[in-house]
């Protein structure tokens, strides 16, 4: 098999991991907003904290459902790249799976840095 | 709920035309939050950063599924944007916003016509039987209705531009589209149907790594962000599939449009005079 067709392969592979990751973050954000557009007297409260998300999501509260959404918009395109580190480790395309992997140290780094600086 | 419909239109348009041009949308949707809509900056710049991540996953569907983006180029020039996006903060102070809207400004305003006054002039064809090089691809172009086959060079200065535009990226909130896709184009010998794919898929990381210092210190304002993501998610879907029916002269003409527009902004805003 050439090249361009085993990649072809992982672009579409690369498409439905992308578009479960939208659909997933979209369906959580829009059943948030339907929840929040229930409640009534209670104004959608800023991001809550990750050990609050199961007892939101447990007691059906709409900020549970809005943040976790955006957690897995924010998740999709690392897990994207993470995809890639093993589609090209598959194919042997060794250089491109060491890139791949630096990428994902540089987007831990930054979610360290944004902690460490606050 | 009249502000939350409102917020839905500006990514909406931000997603449709972002996408069609293979940026992430931000450019829009910054100033009109903050000048239309009241909306903090930082609070804009979360949005912002979290709606080029939602174009930028909705388009990429689309291209990748086309076959038109170019991966290992893709990843490789991601590492150059991740490092300028994590860096921002510390050129930040070294500079002034003025000082960098003022350079980029002028940079985007020669980029933007040069792209405009060549938009006829195409890569070198490529015979079927040469070499592409690690990086270089194939795709199918849609609307010629053949095979296109391209070797990419000076990936040095596209390593370097993408160091520049993630630290951009980092510092306004913007995906940095602006300046891969015109390198890719015109410095890095990549068709200008595989360089939007290709920064299509890159501008997700490059947001990523800035939403995730906004999301760790606790910028990411729901009420606003939510609105936004699902207007850019609709819009994208829309202008992604609206660019594979525009002749590559006129989406490299709208994108020489989009590039001025956004430099005479980014000028006025060195200037003291803008949305910002």
């Amino acid at each position: 098999m050439n090249r361009e067709c085993d990649e072809t392969r992982l672009s579409r592979s690369l498409s439905w991991l992308l578009l479960a990751g939208l659909a997933l973050a979209v369906t959580l954000m829009l059943t948030g907003a339907v929840l929040a557009s229930l409640r009534t007297g209670r104004p959608v409260a800023r991001e809550s904290s990750l050990t609050e998300l199961p007892r939101a999501l447990a007691a059906l509260e709409p900020e549970g459902f809005l943040d976790l959404g955006l957690l897995v918009l924010l998740a999709t395109p690392i897990a994207k790249t993470a995809a890639l580190l093993v589609g090209f480790a598959r194919r042997r395309a060794w250089l491109f799976s060491v890139i791949s992997l630096a990428v994902l140290v540089m987007l831990a780094l930054s979610a360290l840095l944004g902690v460490r600086a606050d | 709920m009249t502000e939350i419909a409102l917020l839905v239109v500006a990514g909406f348009l931000g997603g449709a035309f972002g996408s069609m041009v293979g940026l992430g949308g931000g450019v829009f949707i910054v100033p009109v939050l903050t000048l239309f809509l009241d909306v903090p900056i930082h609070d804009a710049v979360a949005a912002s950063l979290m709606g080029v991540i939602a174009t930028s996953t909705t388009g990429s569907v689309t291209y990748l599924r086309q076959g038109l983006t170019n991966l290992r180029l893709g990843v490789t020039m991601e590492t150059a944007l991740t490092v300028g996006a994590l860096t921002g903060g510390l050129v930040g102070a070294l500079l002034t916003r003025e000082a960098l809207s003022a350079v980029f400004g002028g940079v985007m305003v020669a980029v933007s016509v040069y792209m405009g006054v060549r938009r006829k002039a195409s890569p070198a064809a490529v015979p079927a039987d040469a070499g592409l090089g690690r990086l270089g691809a194939v795709y199918h172009d849609p609307y010629r209705g053949q095979e296109v086959r391209y070797p990419v060079t000076r990936l040095s200065l596209g390593l370097l531009v993408g160091l520049v535009a993630g630290n951009v990226s980092g510092l306004l909130g913007v995906g940095g589209g602006f300046l891969t896709v015109p390198v890719m184009r015109l410095g890095m010998n990549v068709p200008i149907r595989a360089s939007v794919a290709t920064s299509s898929l890159m501008l997700g990381v490059t947001a990523c790594s800035g939403a995730l210092v906004y999301l760790a210190r606790g910028m990411v304002d729901p009420v606003t962000v939510v609105p936004v993501v699902l207007g850019v998610t609709a819009g994208a879907f829309l202008g992604s599939r609206l660019a594979s029916r525009l002749r590559s002269s006129v989406l490299t003409v709208l994108t020489a449009a989009v590039l001025f527009a956004l430099a005479v902004q980014m000028i006025l805003a060195a200037m003291g005079i803008g949305f910002r």
